[in-house]
Formats: structure tokens, sequence, C-alpha cells
């Protein structure tokens, strides 16, 4: 698997903006881990992420994220708060139940963590929005439930040449793999046809999602900070019914539509 | 020869099963297991894992070995063929 030498340079972060005292007694347990330290929570700081729909994976990342730090959130889910988003879409409220759901998880994350920005857009991506969402942030964590969305926001990140967390989920089953433009295969190269037969509702535990989701936003701090080794070109598979985690090697498409000319 | 079969996602909700055994020719291809598997589960399975052509749809991943593999792979004895159709969120 890749190191993060290679995804440093994706993560050129402006670091003017230092920590405030409060801010290093805040994260003072994540900045002891001596790969990171100081500088990687400057860099946290100043990283803004997309995170597509704060569902069952989008709501442990962005919750994960503002505990972590980083300086800029910019959410994007259409829709109002169900009863059956309550299993597993972990920012959202029985009180809010019939609102909008970014407005639920905005106002969780910043009683989380009120120094952090947020940028609530009620909306979900599509191939009309997803350039100029992607061009907000330095990385993007995709949660969508729809695999348009999910092929919108690849062909984004590979123009923009920003790199993507993708995280999947179904029943008692998680995925995660980070694309690199030009780099490792895209989500097109992994998967180049929409499958058939797929249903926008199915089986999972809120625990299960959660799990993806924390493994996505360990990633995405590796890759933001730039240390330690991500899993870019690889698919994290686990099965929480035996607790089964393996990581398959992924294969590029020479001939991907979408980024077959990196 | 034996054939260890493991199904992830929406593949193993409709073999209704997380893996099993297969006794299969010699040389035999991961396509054609994959057609004795449509016949065996019907054609939810079929439609998920094979498209009209009868070939391993691209919207699956399919290993031998924890290797990811094309169809047209030639199996051996003890082999693990699994299949990870795509997941999402929600």
């Amino acid at each position: 698997m890749m190191s993060c030498r290679f995804t440093q340079r994706y993560q050129e972060v402006d670091v003017s903006n230092k920590l405030t005292q409060e801010e290093k007694a805040t994260y003072e347990w994540q900045i002891w881990e001596p790969d990171f330290g100081e500088e990687g929570q400057e860099k946290l700081k100043n990283s803004a992420a997309l995170v597509s729909r704060v569902g069952g994976l989008g709501s442990p990342v962005a919750y994960a994220l503002a505990a972590a730090g980083i300086g800029k959130i910019v959410l994007a889910h259409g829709g109002n708060i169900k009863n059956s988003d309550l299993n597993r879409q972990i920012l959202m409220t029985h009180d809010q139940l019939d609102k909008p759901r970014v407005e639920c998880a905005k106002r969780r994350l910043l009683e989380l963590n009120p120094a952090l920005e947020v940028e609530a857009i009620p909306e979900n991506v599509t191939e009309e929005n997803a350039a100029d969402l992607v061009g907000k942030v330095d990385v993007v964590f995709d949660c969508a439930p729809l695999f348009q969305e999910r092929y919108a926001m690849n062909k984004a990140c590979v123009e923009q040449g920003k790199p993507l967390v993708d995280a999947a989920m179904y029943s008692m089953e998680g995925r995660v793999t980070i694309i690199i433009p030009g780099e490792t295969p895209c989500f097109a190269c992994i998967y180049p046809e929409f499958p058939e037969g797929w249903k926008r509702e199915f089986p999972v535990f809120g625990a299960v999602a959660a799990i993806a989701g924390n493994i996505a936003v360990c990633e995405g701090i590796k890759i933001l900070a730039g240390f330690g080794t991500i899993l870019a070109g690889y698919m994290l598979q686990y099965n929480a019914r035996n607790m089964e985690f393996k990581k398959l090697k992924l294969k590029k498409n020479d001939s991907c539509p979408v980024c077959g000319d990196l | 020869m034996n054939i260890k079969i493991s199904y992830y996602g929406q593949s193993r909700q409709l073999a209704g099963k997380g893996d099993e055994q297969l006794d299969a020719e010699d040389n035999v291809t991961a396509n054609a297991v994959l057609k004795i598997l449509s016949e065996k589960y019907g054609e939810a399975f079929s439609t998920l894992v094979l498209s009209d052509e009868g070939v391993l749809r691209k919207s699956i991943l399919l290993s031998v070995n924890d290797e990811i593999t094309d169809p047209n792979q030639t199996l051996s004895d003890n082999d693990e063929l699994s299949l990870y159709p795509a997941l999402s969120g929600g």
C-alpha cells in the first residue's frame, strides 16, 4: 500500500492558521501521536472535507472529523429526517423528525466543536453540482446511497486531482478504499457498470456503518496530515458477522473513460 | 475438484449463506461456476451476477484466493472464489 509520502503532494495545506492554546489542550491526546503532533493538528485545522450525505456512513464520518479538529466540513444531503434514519444516522435526533437533515447535523457538529466551520448544503451530490462541491475541499468522503452520486463525485475528484475516501456498507459488511486520481483505480475502474437490481434500502446496523465511517476518517486524517499508510488501491472489506477483515488489491482499468487518460 | 464459494453483500442474501463447497469439474472457469450457482439460486441471483450474455457483471468484483481476477480464470482444487457486489451508503 501507499505510504503517505505519496499523498503529501495532495495536501499542500496552508498552515498559517496556527493552533490556539485551547486547541492544543483539546487535541492533546492525538497530538501526542508522534507521527501526527502539532504539525498534523495544524494541517487538520487548515483543511476542509466534503461529506456526501450524513446518513449511516456520513454521520460518523462528520462527527469523527469534527472531534479530530478539522477546520471545515461541507455537508451535502437533501431531505428531512425520518424515523427509519435513526438507527444509524447518529447526527439525527428524534426531536428533529421531519426537519432538514443537514441542519440537525450541523447543530450536532457545532455542539461538539464550536470552532468548526460547517457549510450545510440541503442537496445531494449530482453531476451538476459535484465539481463545485469538490472544489471547496481538500478531501472527499463518499457516503452516498445512490451510485449516480458516487460516479459524479468520482469524476469530479479525478478531474480536480482530489483524494476520495470511498465508504460503503450492507447488512453486516462494510468497505473502504482510497482513490488517488491518476495513481490508483478510480471508482469507475472498480465498478465500470451500475449494479443491476441495487435497492436503495437494505438491511444494516448503525454500528456496522460506523465501523466503515470511522475507518474512513482514519484514512482521511492520514491523507490530510501526511503520515501512515493508506488504503490507496486496496479495498478493505469487513464482515462483522464473523469479524473477518481482508484487504484486496484493486486493478486500474487503463481504458477507463474517467481516469484512463491520466 | 473442490471449490469454496464465499458470498458478500447482496450475493450472500440471495444465496442464503456466507459460503459453501462446490464439487466442480477439473479446469472449470470462474464464470462457469457462476453459471452453476445462478441455476442453483434462481433469477434474482442470476440477474445480480450475470449479464444477459451470461458473463460476470462489471458491478461485481470477483476474487480467487483473495486476488481480484476476471471470470475467465481457470480454477484449481481448493480454490476460494469470492463475490463482492458493489455496495453503497444510506
